[in-house]
């Protein structure tokens, strides 16, 4: 008995140890977060591998981020915090600055297999002779997709991928000259209008690279060591007006508006509609224009862009790889999850997904990337997927060095301007190798730096905080308070409790922090060195954009302002008028003011749209030769293009109206202020000026002025506020051009901060703004005095 | 103004409706975009009506299993309202400091509360940001309206303060007669002769926090914690707009924002009626 209850004591003992132990043995696995670009169509091609890593690995769990938007500066923020992912997936050109500044784990000896890759995208995930990343996908750029229906309709042979291009049609070589081929199949109406393109970048910057790609030439002296910009030499000059003739003149390649929608990408739907005969773009387009092309009932394939005359072919780099943040507590369990993710399972996921797998020995396999004999035949187009192969060999990538990162933004960004801006591309080039070699030189001058003195930094922030307190209390030092006044301030700090509460935990501190920080050379990944005042000079003598963004900001506040204030007020007045329908109205008004970001700003890209925008379709009619009332003509002389329909966007002089145009379309929110304004005004005093006889405008003088003027003032001063910090349209839809017309001053703070990563110096722009803004608000509050009127300030 | 004469009132209705259209129009292209089909967009005139409106793309985005409608609108619902009722309390508290009571260096430590929101908040991302890290806040919803607590932001104590200031004097001091505290003061007189601003400073504080993108962008990483805002970019990747979801989209996610406002309306069409003035 005893025996055998000790025997079943056993048995359970053993039974649930059986669960327990496998638990207690894998009770704590190790978590690693993972952090991908979301809103992707490959995201839940990854979510499926890393459940297949998590079943393969029971010991490691991975979290998966998906980050909506704004992906570097997260991942920045992340770091700068000590609270970066484990790991993430990051492409060529994004990389860098976290390996050059230390912020990634070198990967070199990691990967035992790693000459199964193509060698060139491995050398561009290198950098200072270390491997930081491990390459999921090549994206060789340079890839013509044409479509073979319009080939046959124009009676063109297809290209046979020995095609030049040059600079004039050469119509003797027929099919073998590019530029010919891009002639022929550009075809316009009676009226001159092109209906059909010969050739479109998805993006521009493709385009631009490319051409300098296939000229060998660049915008830099020498990549080891570039000390001099050469953006304006005659070579690159004479190949620019090629691109901008090619896209403003001939119109063989559309203007970026004469694209039916307003996203750049949809150069695509272009093309699947059969409005552009060829255009460059990335392989992982080809699982998109499998579905769209068959249901078009067009016929396609794929080749090479051309060379240029007996120069050797060479396309753009592009790919992304995987990449372990050097903050990491699990750096085993990472490279395992990195050789998964970049290794074979997340190879061919990504495969099917449309990316082309950085092994080549994927990439050349039938069945994974290229079509097979099993493949249904959906998915055997493009007949010539295999010169993937051979465009991934021809990838290159100039690598420079970290000194010369923020000049080389700065011409990235000028891209666009150059290749299809409405100036002469001369003129841009001139003015961006000035700008660029201003960077440049300020980059070379190798200024000292110090470790940050956090000692005397403390008291520096403690003297500041001493003069704060001062400068407060100081003047009322004398001041006796009554017994009755004494509780009245002590409630009064009651009141103030939670703000005092909140400014001293959330808000003093940031504010310090940057205060300190512009005094510094923080580039956000590394400790910051101590550069004194040296960032804020740099705003007024070395930035060579920084007086343009003040003119501009200043030119939009002061159109923007009195015309938001007048608009308000305006349509608060006629909304407090006791008509039929009031309700609705005011409802009609505010509403466009709560539409999300994302479509205000497509929205707003369709109205200003030159071909077929709202304005434009009412102001000159659809086919754009209406003249309505004059208007049409006026406008254009203004824009300074006579006989054109008004380039909203695009053009220097009409930008800013057009943001401003925008801006009033949000004025329903100063409305609703103005409105609460209006009925705070007891309807006794109206009637009191009635009885004396006042008319509608003399009581407007007498009551609504007065009355509403402390509401008048508040709308002032944070008009003022948020006009000189405004930002969101151009960061969204012009990116600071056409030639910089729209570099708001907040715009010019954002690039230098999160995109060149000159953090100290962003800062340093941001308290010179914050003083400008003082001396405005505090001028508006002394004047105030004059003229606003509190009907309960003591007496 | 509320005597307008006939022909005003013609003249003012013809002006709203006008005004209207202008406003509207963009709407109207947003409207007309959800109600279409892809190749129906594609083929069509942006101004045209669609042959056969179609509602499959508002079933869609509510139904979209990758968006998991029904959560993002939960996690939107209660950082708005958590954020909106602490803006309305502590900011209402704290213009009540500043536009009745008296205390050492108030009006210059009203222009120190100004200043906040002078520094652009784009150098203060980084900072707050290790803040809220250090709390362990990150991946929660706290950094999105436990701040809001305390103070509510500049902007919307000016506000109420600029609205407190307009109140007469005489009503304070006649209930300070009849022994009322400050706390009595606030709540009776104050806040109720205050309902238009304060509907104002609700509405606003709503729709910021309803369309919020930069916080949760931040602060959110786990997708069952995300908002709808987040959620709208689904329908915009880099490779390619969805127009007809992306437009339906944020149509439903800018109706509950519409009825808050037709159902917070009332409060500005009932005008002050003041007894004890002067």
């Amino acid at each position: 008995m005893v025996g055998g209850a000790a025997g079943a004591g056993w048995r359970i003992f053993l039974s649930v140890a059986a669960v327990v132990l496998p638990v207690v043995a894998f009770a704590d696995p190790v978590e690693i977060r993972y952090s991908v670009m979301g809103a992707d169509p490959a995201t839940s091609q990854t979510r499926k591998v890393v459940a297949e890593f998590e079943k393969a690995h029971p010991d490691i769990r991975v979290r998966v981020d998906e980050v909506a938007d704004e992906y570097s500066m997260r991942l920045l923020t992340e770091y700068a915090a000590g609270v970066a992912p484990d790991v993430a997936e990051m492409n060529l050109s994004m990389y860098q600055p976290f390996a050059m500044r230390g912020a990634l784990l070198p990967l070199d000896g990691k990967e035992p297999d790693l000459n199964l890759w193509y060698p060139n995208i491995v050398r561009y995930f290198s950098w200072n002779g270390h491997l930081w990343g491990l390459p999921r996908d090549v994206s060789p750029f340079g890839l013509i997709f044409y479509n073979k229906t319009l080939f046959d309709r124009a009676g063109l042979r297809y290209p046979d991928g020995k095609w030049t291009w040059s600079y004039k049609p050469r119509p003797e070589l027929r099919e073998h000259d590019f530029t010919w081929v891009m002639q022929q199949l550009t075809k316009k109406d009676a009226n001159g209008k092109t209906i059909q393109f010969g050739f479109a970048p998805d993006w521009p910057q493709l385009y631009f690279y490319l051409l300098l790609l296939s000229r060998n030439l660049t915008l830099w002296d020498n990549s080891e060591a570039p000390r001099k910009i050469v953006a304006d030499q005659p070579d690159i000059v004479r190949l620019m007006q090629f691109a901008n003739d090619s896209i403003n003149k001939q119109n063989w390649i559309p203007t970026w508006d004469q694209i039916d929608t307003v996203e750049r990408s949809t150069v695509y739907n272009e093309f699947v509609k059969g409005h552009i005969a060829m255009i460059l773009t990335f392989a992982s387009k080809i699982g998109d224009m499998r579905v769209d092309m068959a249901k078009a009932g067009f016929d396609w394939d794929v080749t090479l862009f051309p060379s240029y005359q007996g120069q050797p072919l060479a396309m753009g780099a592009d790919g992304s790889g995987t990449v372990i943040f050097s903050s990491t507590k699990h750096p085993r369990e990472a490279l395992e999850f990195v050789r998964w993710m970049s290794g074979k399972p997340g190879q061919i996921a990504a495969a099917m997904a449309g990316s082309q797998p950085a092994r080549r020995d994927l990439a050349t396999q039938p069945g994974i990337w290229l079509p097979s004999a099993n493949t249904p035949a959906g998915r055997r187009k493009p007949a010539n997927l295999a010169i993937t192969d051979s465009a991934a060999l021809k990838m290159k990538y100039e690598q420079t060095p970290e000194y010369f990162e923020d000049t080389r933004l700065s011409l990235d960004n000028a891209a666009f301007d150059i290749l299809s801006g409405s100036r002469p591309p001369e003129e841009t080039l001139k003015r961006v190798t000035r700008e660029s070699q201003q960077r440049l030189d300020a980059a070379l001058r190798q200024m000292p730096t110090r470790p940050f003195p956090t000692r005397i930094a403390m008291g520096f922030v403690g003297l500041m905080i001493a003069a704060l307190i001062g400068w407060l209390y100081w003047p009322e030092r004398a001041v006796r308070y009554t017994k009755r006044e004494k509780s009245e301030s002590r409630s009064a700090y009651l009141f103030l409790a939670p703000l005092i509460l909140g400014l001293l935990v959330f808000t003093l501190g940031p504010i310090l922090y940057s205060l300190l920080l512009s005094l510094s050379n923080s580039d956000i990944i590394r400790a910051p060195m101590w550069v004194g005042l040296r960032n804020y000079t740099d705003a007024f003598s070395v930035d060579p954009v920084f007086w343009s963004s003040v003119r501009v900001t200043f030119t939009y506040s002061l159109i923007a302002i009195p015309l938001g204030l007048v608009m308000a007020l305006g349509l608060a007045l006629l909304l407090n008028v006791n008509v039929r329908g009031v309700p609705v109205y005011r409802a009609m008004y505010y509403i466009p003011s709560l539409v999300s970001g994302v479509a205000t700003s497509l929205i707003w890209m369709r109205v200003f749209n030159p071909q077929n925008g709202v304005i434009n379709n009412v102001v000159y009619g659809p086919d754009g030769h209406r003249n309505l009332l004059g208007l049409g003509n006026f406008l254009s002389n203004l824009a300074g293009t006579p006989g054109q329909p008004v380039n909203w966007l695009g053009n220097e002089r009409t930008v800013l109206p057009a943001f401003v145009m925008m801006g009033m379309w949000g004025a329903g929110g100063g409305t609703i202020i103005f409105l609460a304004g209006l009925k705070g005004i007891p309807q006794a005093y109206y009637d009191a000026a009635t009885v004396d006889g006042a008319g509608v405008w003399s009581r407007f003088r007498q009551v609504t002025l007065p009355m509403l003027s402390p509401t008048v003032f508040f709308s002032l001063v944070t008009g003022c506020i948020g006009a000189l910090q405004v930002f969101t349209q151009s960061f969204v839809m012009t990116d600071g051009g056409p030639n910089n017309a729209t570099l708001f001053y907040i715009l010019n703070l954002y690039n230098q901060g999160f995109r060149s990563l000159k953090m100290g110096y962003a800062s340093a722009l941001g308290w010179i703004l914050f003083a400008v803004i003082l001396v405005v608000t505090a001028a508006q509050l002394l004047a105030s005095k004059k003229w606003v009127y509190y009907e309960g300030a003591e007496a | 103004m509320k005597t307008a004469t006939p022909p005003v009132r013609v003249f003012v209705s013809l002006l709203l409706i006008a005004g209207a259209v202008l406003f509207m129009a963009p709407m109207y292209q947003m409207l007309v975009m959800a109600l279409k089909t892809p190749d129906e967009i594609q083929a069509t005139s942006p101004f045209a009506w669609p042959a056969h409106p179609t509602w499959q793309n508002f079933v869609e985005v509510t139904t979209d299993p990758e968006v998991s409608f029904l959560r993002f609108f939960e996690n939107t619902l209660v950082i708005t309202v958590l954020s909106t009722a602490g803006t309305v309390i502590s900011a209402s508290l704290a213009a009540f400091a500043f536009s009745r009571l008296k205390f050492r260096a108030r009006d210059r430590i009203f222009v120190v509360l100004l200043s906040t929101m002078m520094l652009p908040g784009m150098i203060t991302i980084i900072p707050s940001y290790i803040l809220f890290a250090r709390l362990g806040w990150v991946n929660t919803n706290l950094p999105l309206w436990v701040p809001a607590w305390l103070g509510g932001g500049a902007f919307n104590i000016f506000l109420l303060r600029q609205f407190f200031l307009g109140i007469p004097r005489e009503l304070d001091e006649a209930a300070r007669i009849d022994g009322a505290t400050n706390a009595c003061i606030f709540w009776r007189v104050v806040a109720p002769l205050s309902k238009p601003a304060l509907a104002t400073v609700a509405i606003f504080s709503f729709v910021g926090s309803w369309t919020d993108f930069m916080g949760p962008l931040l602060y959110l990483n786990d997708r069952e914690k995300q908002t709808l805002e987040l959620g709208l970019r689904t329908f915009q990747t880099i490779q390619k707009t969805q127009w007809n979801l992306l437009m339906a989209a944020s149509l439903v996610v800018m109706l509950p924002i519409v009825i808050i406002f037709l159902a917070g309306q009332r409060y500005f069409v009932r005008g002050i009626s003041l007894t004890g003035g002067k």
